[in-house]
């Protein structure tokens, strides 16, 4: 009965050590608490309703503000022609409301406090939710979820996720726009397509138009610009007008104007920027504002999937715990909270000694992705120092929170960019007749007849570079190109000619010409010959056609100074007689184009620069849940994670008597000092024994009650009281798993109590002590149980004893303090 | 290895057992520490005053169970001032404290014995057993010899047994078988007597006056026959 009671006493010990608390996590994902012993049945209530900080809610709101400003700014700019396009697609004034609702939202994201102002809440929008139901969507929900449990071998594993609140809302905010304006039952069909093909054929035809009249006016012929331009401007009319393009009638649904804010003012087909494969633009089709390399880099599937990924991805792996499955007994695990420097989550439980039964675990929470932890044995009493664990699963990394969170916006500003290229090559491609009035006119800058003689000589000088087969001759001569005329030459203020000239570097004498004009180029315009070639290719060739090639024989055609100022003068006067009929032509062009430019072609480069054209995804919901089908977990690490070190029975070392265990983290202990390679994180140490199943001792027992013995010494029997107090010996057997006799801590543990059977060392035989004992610490022993000691019988007759028999009746409880027979000896002073 | 070892713990069982039965069966006598001490008085009204005294002389005393007087369980020997113990006597249990011891001369040599019980506990473990004249352990008679006249007890009166009435009848002591002279307590005591019946004379010379009285007993093989004798 007392055996029992102690057993209860002590199960019920154990069993209220064992019992937990349940997983729970705090607001950064740290795993919180002793999470020591929970399983699958207590994690409801572990993650709590943790919002996004008020940190993060700042800066988002501040990224919304630049974004709405942004867009406020290019619908106003009037270089993209983006309000005209928007009036023409959703009628007259719809821009500015579409501004001022920009203007209101962003009363309310430049506002700091934590109510809405009235003047943004109250306002009436037609392209954006209200402020507060912005607020409920993305700052009023829970930003963490538990995945369910995975189950593993040994061990089960339970993901808390982080989501991103808004990049939800926008998957959520897409589904709604694209289902109110019928834009899922959309498809990428050949009637999509083909409208592209109107547009894109529309804007080619336009373009060789362009080319056309450059190529009509090369020759400095005045064309007949109303017959030039009249076929164009027919076909612009028909589609700014045409109100049955299938693609000007998607873009007029309200969908693209409540996605405005997002692109920053500028129509996009796809918001988002990305799509499923099914609704891609195929790469195949024409974009006229991408080179081909470019729509491979842009409409790439694998890009797109990638961005794509990145979207769908709204939750990411935060933390993952994992924890023992109920059951494996084999294996004692020590649980360390990296969050708290690793210290051990209840170091009640560290022993200071164990045996080699079990294997070993070391499990540490909390652990930092970046952080990787080795773990080895320190057997101190050994020569070898070796690691034989094996981590389990590691933690890895995850991208920040903010990485996903601007990809969309990134993507974005991507576009832009690329549409800013397409658009400043646009400008370069087209002749430019506003900002270069006066090309001809420049020739006259330099006035020949004023020039001083060093100046003429280096025009001479140059033209001698020209026609270089004859430079030898004029030097020859030793006419006005003397030596020491060259010598005086100012080379700072020539500079730039030379420069001109040496820049050719080509051979003159071969294209005399060219070089020819060349020069007179680099003269009027005092730049780059590289770059006239290119710029002002259309007056070049005018002069090549109407003025070098006819006057090739006059053109510096001297043969003293003398002639040398009439000659430039006559060239320049020359040169500007046709440049004057360029002018007349230009100014007629000018006319023309500047219609063709200012009204239709932005109209039509707002369409044609929409270089995204793939449908938006269509995202199907699960019902009660906030999720999407499409919806991904970041395949990247967790940010925390579960680092586990274990040892099998096996894989022990041998059994010296100290052993430590170390975990070694890749983070240096101070980075400061560049040191710190070995950063000891955890370290405990054990004696390490194997457990004893029986053992010895010897103490003094004091039994409690009083007895008596007899003895017949000297005839009669004699009674005499026995002895309270006596030296025993006895055996102890430990029968609840052996006493693990190292560790001295004085937790009671129920396999130090055994039972226990002794011998007096006095009359050994005729007292025996069988009971229970407890060792406090090992070898250090109380006992109790009960006395039993020899007793006879004697039959008397007349002063004889006739008859005896002898039994052992129990004396009553004994107490006992005992040692272990070592200390036992040292203590009675047999061993020193 | 192993069968050695389960034969010896059965015939270690076996012994235990055997050895547990035989001294279950024992009635142990010697069982507590207790003892019980006393000193033996003598009542004697024969040969002395009848007073109570202490018995001042050596004489066996033993001890047995009340409930098994004949196994007399130790004997001991009292001081020469009567003083007596027994020892590892076993409490709770009641004993007889039995002596027996003779007093007087001659005719009045008889036995004194006394039988006391006492019950062992821890209140009461001494006592004073008193040696009484005992009628069991003789045969005889005892008369007790007064005068009619004045009741007192008459010293000297001569008691002549017979055992013939012819004989009886001459009412001369010479014919008597024996005779025995009342002492100053006025008894006349006669033992060891052989079973049977006799006639007896009794005469007290008193001066000139002579005090008889004629009687019979019949002796029983064992017991004192107690009578008083009235003289006329």
């Amino acid at each position: 009965m007392k055996h029992l009671l102690l057993n209860a006493i002590l199960i019920l010990y154990s069993i209220s050590g064992m019992c937990q608390n349940k997983l729970s996590f705090d607001s950064t994902g740290r795993v919180k608490g002793t999470p020591v012993g929970f399983n699958n049945n207590v994690n409801s209530g572990a993650v709590a309703n943790f919002r996004p900080s008020p940190e993060e809610k700042r800066r988002l709101k501040k990224d919304l503000v630049i974004k709405f400003e942004k867009a406020v700014d290019n619908l106003k700019d009037e270089k993209y022609n983006l309000k005209v396009t928007y009036d023409i697609l959703w009628g007259a004034g719809e821009t500015q409301k579409i501004i001022n609702e920009y203007n209101k939202f962003l009363i309310y994201l430049n506002d700091t406090t934590t109510i809405i102002p009235a003047e943004a809440e109250n306002y009436s929008y037609t392209t954006l939710i209200k402020p507060s139901d912005f607020e409920r969507r993305i700052f009023n929900t829970s930003i963490y979820t538990e995945k369910e449990t995975l189950t593993g071998k040994e061990y089960d594993m339970r993901q808390l996720l982080i989501a991103n609140p808004y990049q939800r809302f926008l998957l959520a905010y897409l589904q709604e726009t694209m289902s109110d304006n019928e834009l899922d039952k959309v498809k990428m069909n050949i009637e999509y397509k083909q409208a592209w093909r109107d547009l894109e054929k529309i804007y080619s035809e336009t373009i060789v138009a362009m080319a056309k009249i450059k190529d009509t006016l090369r020759p400095c012929v005045v064309p007949d610009c109303d017959t030039l331009f009249k076929d164009l401007k027919t076909r612009l009319k028909e589609l700014t007008t045409n109100r049955n393009n299938y693609i000007l009638q998607l873009l007029k649904k309200p969908f693209y104007k409540k996605w405005l804010w997002f692109n920053e003012g500028f129509l996009i087909m796809n918001p988002l920027g990305v799509t499923t494969n099914e609704r891609q633009y195929p790469a195949t089709e024409k974009i006229s504002q991408l080179t081909e390399s470019e729509k491979v880099l842009i409409l790439s599937a694998e890009q797109e999937d990638k961005i794509l990924d990145s979207i769908l991805t709204t939750r990411k792996i935060k933390n993952e715990v994992l924890y023992p499955k109920p059951g494996n007994t084999n294996v004692d695990r020590y649980y360390y909270n990296g969050a708290l420097g690793y210290s051990c989550i209840n170091p009640t439980d560290l022993p200071n000694a164990r045996d080699n039964r079990k294997g070993i675990a070391v499990i540490a929470y909390n652990v930092p992705g970046k952080e990787k932890l080795d773990f080895s044995f320190v057997l101190k009493e050994s020569s070898g120092l070796g690691t034989v664990a094996q981590s389990i699963i590691d933690a890895g990394t995850t991208g920040s929170l903010s990485t996903i969170v601007s990809s969309a916006a990134g993507w974005t500003e991507s576009f832009k960019k690329i549409n800013e290229h397409l658009n400043v090559k646009g400008k370069v491609a087209f002749f430019d007749p506003i900002n270069a009035p006066n090309i001809g006119i420049a020739l006259q800058k330099k006035n020949f007849s004023t020039a001083k003689p060093k100046d003429q000589t280096i025009s001479m000088i140059i033209m001698s570079e020209f026609t270089k087969a004859n430079r030898n001759d004029f030097m020859q001569e030793k006419t006005l190109f003397q030596k020491e005329v060259l010598d005086e030459i100012d080379l700072d203020q020539t500079k730039e000619l030379f420069v001109i000239i040496n820049e050719r570097k080509y051979a003159a004498t071969k294209n005399s010409d060219l070089d020819k004009l060349v020069f007179i180029n680099a003269y009027l315009l005092k730049a780059d010959p590289k770059k006239c070639n290119t710029c002002f290719s259309l007056i070049e060739q005018c002069l090549v056609d109407t003025f070098i090639i006819r006057d090739r024989c006059n053109v510096l055609n001297y043969e003293a100074q003398k002639t040398l100022d009439n000659d430039v003068e006559s060239l320049l006067k020359r040169v500007k007689c046709y440049t004057d009929k360029i002018d007349e032509c230009r100014k007629e062009f000018k006319v023309l184009y500047k219609e063709f430019d200012e009204e239709y072609l932005p109209k039509l480069k707002a369409f044609i620069s929409i270089i995204k054209r793939s449908l938006p995804p269509v995202l199907t919901i699960e019902k009660g849940k906030i999720y999407y089908n499409e919806e991904k977990i970041s395949k990247d690490s967790a940010q925390f994670g579960t680092v586990i070190f274990q040892t099998n029975k096996s894989s022990l070392p041998a059994q010296p008597k100290d052993i430590t265990y170390q975990v070694t983290s890749s983070l240096p202990i101070n980075p400061a000092d560049g040191k710190g390679s070995a950063n000891i994180v955890i370290e405990h140490s054990f004696r390490y024994a194997k457990r004893t199943w029986i053992d010895f001792s010897a103490g003094l027992a004091y039994s409690v009650a009083d007895y008596s013995i007899k003895s017949t010494e000297g005839g009669l029997p004699k009674i005499s009281e026995g002895d309270k107090f006596r030296p025993i010996a006895g055996m102890h057997i430990y029968p609840f798993g052996g006493m693990l006799k190292v560790d001295d801590r004085l937790k009671p543990q129920l396999n130090r109590v055994s039972f226990f059977l002794g011998l007096g060392l006095t009359k050994a035989l005729e007292n025996f002590y069988p009971g229970l004992s407890y060792d406090i610490v090992p070898g250090i022993r109380v006992l109790v149980g009960y006395h039993l000691y020899k007793d006879t019988r004697y039959s008397i007759l007349n002063n004889q004893v006739i008859d005896q028999a002898s039994s052992y009746r129990g004396s009553g409880i004994f107490l006992s303090l005992s040692l272990e027979p070592k200390a036992f000896a040292i203590l009675i002073g047999l061993i020193k | 290895m192993k069968k050695t070892i389960i034969i010896l713990l059965h015939l270690l069982i076996i012994i235990v057992i055997i050895s547990c039965k035989k001294y279950s069966n024992i009635q142990s006598d010697v069982n507590n520490d207790l003892y019980i001490f006393g000193r033996l008085h003598i009542q004697d009204s024969i040969n002395d005053n009848g007073t109570t005294r202490p018995l001042l002389k050596e004489i066996p005393v033993s001890i047995s169970y009340n409930n098994n007087p004949a196994k007399i369980l130790y004997t001991s020997k009292t001081s020469a001032d009567g003083y007596f113990s027994f020892l590892n006597l076993t409490k709770g249990a009641e004993y007889i404290i039995s002596a027996e011891t003779e007093t007087g001369t001659g005719d009045f040599k008889t036995i004194f014995s006394v039988k006391t019980n006492i019950l062992l506990d821890n209140t009461k473990n001494s006592l004073t057993p008193i040696l009484l004249f005992d009628d069991t352990k003789q045969t005889g008679v005892l008369f007790t010899i007064k005068d009619n006249a004045s009741q007192g007890l008459i010293s000297g009166c001569n008691t002549c047994f017979f055992s013939s009435r012819q004989l009886w009848l001459t009412d001369t002591c010479a014919n008597s078988l024996f005779t025995v002279v009342s002492n100053a307590n006025g008894l006349a005591l006669k033992t060891n007597m052989l079973p049977g019946k006799y006639y007896l004379l009794f005469q007290k010379q008193a001066g000139s006056l002579l005090l008889t009285a004629r009687d019979s007993v019949i002796i029983n093989p064992a017991g004192i026959i107690r009578k008083d004798i009235k003289l006329f």
